[in-house]
């Protein structure tokens, strides 16, 4: 069975790109509802598809409210009851196909999560933040900010 | 003439009104890297 047909399986996808971006071994994909996405049960899916296929990663766009949680800063994410912990960037998904290592994060990328800390005046803040979405065992779903916009 | 009931009524559909708009989440969209071993049919 070919990866899109069993993408399209997965429980809550709306749709796929109709063409893979090759360059960066991506492609996008969006759910039902704008539904959260666990990266393991993706993970789980796509190897159980048997295709040879594997995912390295998930990045995610989402829209909500900054917040801070004890000492995490939080993104509240609008619509839902769900909670990610905010995180400075990792390595990206995005993938260097030439060199076969993650893509080199930009300057503006690996200050994104200190820039967007440093709007935090102690109230929730409206933003849109893009980046790697990871499980962190013991500390749940965790977001890492690669670009952020701030939202009205 | 809205009634002490009818007025309740409308308190609970427009608090019902809301929560149906509130329960759409805001993942926008996701980006899947896939490492492959072969043509994945996703439109190489």
């Amino acid at each position: 069975m070919p990866i899109r047909e069993g993408l399209a399986r997965l429980e809550g996808v709306e749709s796929i790109s109709p063409r893979p971006n090759v360059a960066e071994a991506t492609c996008e994909l969006r759910t039902k509802d704008g539904r959260l996405l666990d990266p393991e049960v993706l993970s789980k899916h796509i190897y159980e598809i048997r295709v040879g296929a594997r995912l390295r990663g998930l990045e995610a766009a989402v829209t909500g409210s900054l917040d801070k949680q004890g000492q995490d800063f939080v993104l509240r994410v609008a619509g839902t009851n769900a909670v990610l912990r905010l995180a400075a960037l990792g390595p990206k998904v995005q993938k260097d196909m030439a060199r076969k290592t993650p893509m080199p994060s930009t300057r503006s990328e690996d200050k994104a999560y200190t820039k967007l800390l440093a709007k935090w005046k102690g109230k929730p803040l409206s933003v849109q933040i893009t980046g790697p979405l990871i499980r962190i065992e013991g500390k749940g779903l965790t977001l890492e900010v690669r670009q952020f916009a701030l939202k009205r | 003439m809205i009634t002490r009931v009818n007025r309740h009524l409308i308190g609970l559909l427009a608090l019902a009104a809301t929560a149906v708009a509130c329960a759409r989440g805001e993942m926008l969209s996701y980006t899947l890297g896939i490492d492959v071993n072969c043509p994945t049919g996703l439109g190489e």
